[in-house]
Formats: structure tokens, sequence, C-alpha cells
């Protein structure tokens, strides 16, 4: 199974695989973009099963990446991992096609609450 | 206002969810503006300002080579940035959470070694200094002004 990691910080990309592998994730082959446009050129590339997705970051955020796999993309799962976890961004990310979104900081329990209904 | 208990909380969860060492609350104002790094995001909407993470560089890379896994020696300037970028925006994020209204969180940016970042046209309005492992770190919040005033689309209480 394919993931890929969206996120413009290589520190928190670091942190999402070991929460990955903390939360029992540590067979998946996870791979990394550094923002929206190079996740779409990974994705178009080589696709992935599921997207774990930072809001926000240069060149395409989270959402504009959101919008473009809606918009006739490369179909794979989509969820966020952000720092702005308000109801009103919960809300705006279900309603583009997000299946959920884990705020930092997280844990490894907080993985497994959102990847497991997806994944397992 | 930002409720200071919930910005001590938020900054303190973001601070153990990157490194063990805890960060406590201190009574000390002071940092040595020649060997710190400073952090900082702006929020616009319903609320203008900034959110400013100010620490020493002893503690900036103590804290990135927990982030990256790293050993000290191997901690870079492209590492540091990121790692500091990154804290500002979890922090800055969450702060921003308690906005009500909608708001534009902005990428981070960082400096290092400046005496802390000047942000024209704003007023702080609240800093909370802390201590991990001997080493301060410090979080202001800055307002900014709307025609002379502090915005008066404020944050709820």
């Amino acid at each position: 199974m394919k993931l890929l990691i969206v996120d413009d910080s290589k520190a928190m990309r670091m942190i999402v695989r070991k929460t990955l592998r903390q939360a029992g994730y540590g067979d998946l082959d996870v791979q990394e973009a550094s923002n929206g446009k190079e996740a779409l050129d990974k994705l178009r590339q080589a696709g992935a099963d599921l997207v774990l997705c930072d809001w926000n970051m240069p060149e395409m955020n989270g959402i504009e990446l959101l919008a473009e796999l809606a918009s006739g993309g490369p179909k794979v799962k989509f969820g966020f991992v952000t720092s702005e976890g308000t109801a009103e961004m919960r809300e705006r990310a279900l309603r583009e096609g997000a299946l959920f979104l884990i705020a930092k900081p997280f844990t490894a329990d907080s993985f497994r609450e959102a990847l497991d209904p997806v994944l397992r | 206002m930002f409720d200071s208990t919930e910005v001590v909380a938020v900054t303190q969860s973001v601070w153990a969810s990157l490194l063990e060492d805890e960060l406590s609350p201190s009574s000390e104002q002071g940092l040595d503006p020649t060997v710190m790094m400073t952090s900082c995001v702006h929020i616009s909407g319903a609320w203008e300002g900034a959110i400013c993470v100010d620490c020493s560089t002893a503690l900036a890379r103590r804290v990135t080579g927990a982030m990256f896994d790293i050993a000290l020696d191997e901690i870079g300037s492209d590492e540091l940035v990121d790692a500091l970028g990154e804290i500002a925006n979890m922090i800055g994020g969450n702060v921003k959470s308690m906005v009500e209204g909608s708001c534009l969180l902005s990428l981070p940016a960082v400096t290092k070694g400046t005496g802390g970042l000047s942000v024209p046209g704003s007023q702080l309005l609240q800093s909370h200094v802390f201590k991990c492992a001997g080493e301060p770190l410090r979080i202001a919040i800055l307002c900014k002004h709307t025609n002379g005033q502090t915005s008066e689309k404020e944050p709820s209480e």
C-alpha cells in the first residue's frame, strides 16, 4: 500500500513517518512531496492509495491540491495533517472530499483513529 | 483577548510532541539577542496579528535534533530554519483556532540573532517565557493596529 506525505517542512514529514511506524503502519510504502504541485506530479506518475497532506504550503496548498484531485486528477484517498483544526476548516476539508483532518500536534493514537477506518 | 492559560497549554503541548524535555513557565524575561532565533507566523482576517517564537540557539538546535532525529553536529542552517518555522506554524495554527471568525495563517518566517522580530504596526498582547533544560523560549502574540487602534475585530475570550 502506497502513502504520500505532503508537507513543506522536512522535519514534519519525518515526524509523520515516525508516527506512522508508532501507529503500526511501518510496512507502508511511504513517499514524500514538499508542496501540492510536487504531490500532484508524483501522484500522476506513480499514484498512491492515501495522501496525508498539510494545509498551508507554498506553490500549491493542501486544499488546492484536493480541488485538483477532485476535478479530474488521480483518484486517491485524502486526509489532512495540519496545525489548523478549527471546526470551519474541518467542515471545509470534508466538504471538499477529505476523509479526515488530524490536528498538529498529534499522537500515534490520533493517527490510528483516523487511518484505521481508511486503511484496514 | 486570548486566554493565557490556553496559550501556555498549547505551547507546552506542541513542545511535548517534539521533545521529551519539559517546557516549564519561567519568570525570567531576558533572552540574549546575540544567541537566539525567532520564527513568526501572521494571522489575517477576523483577527490580525502575529505569533512569534523566540528561543536560544542552543534550544533551537536541541529541538531541531529531536525533530530530525539527528545528532547536534549534523544540524545545518536549513534544518534549524525548517524546524523553527514548523514550531511557529504549529503554535500559530493552534492560536488561530482560538479566534472566532475566518482567518488565514501565513507561511512562517525565521531569523537568527537579531534581537527578535519587529512587526511594524503591531503591539504586544501577551508574552510567555519558558525554560527547557535551562534554555529560554518565549511566545509573543502581537496584535495589528487598525488606523492607529488595535484591531476592533478581537478574538473571543
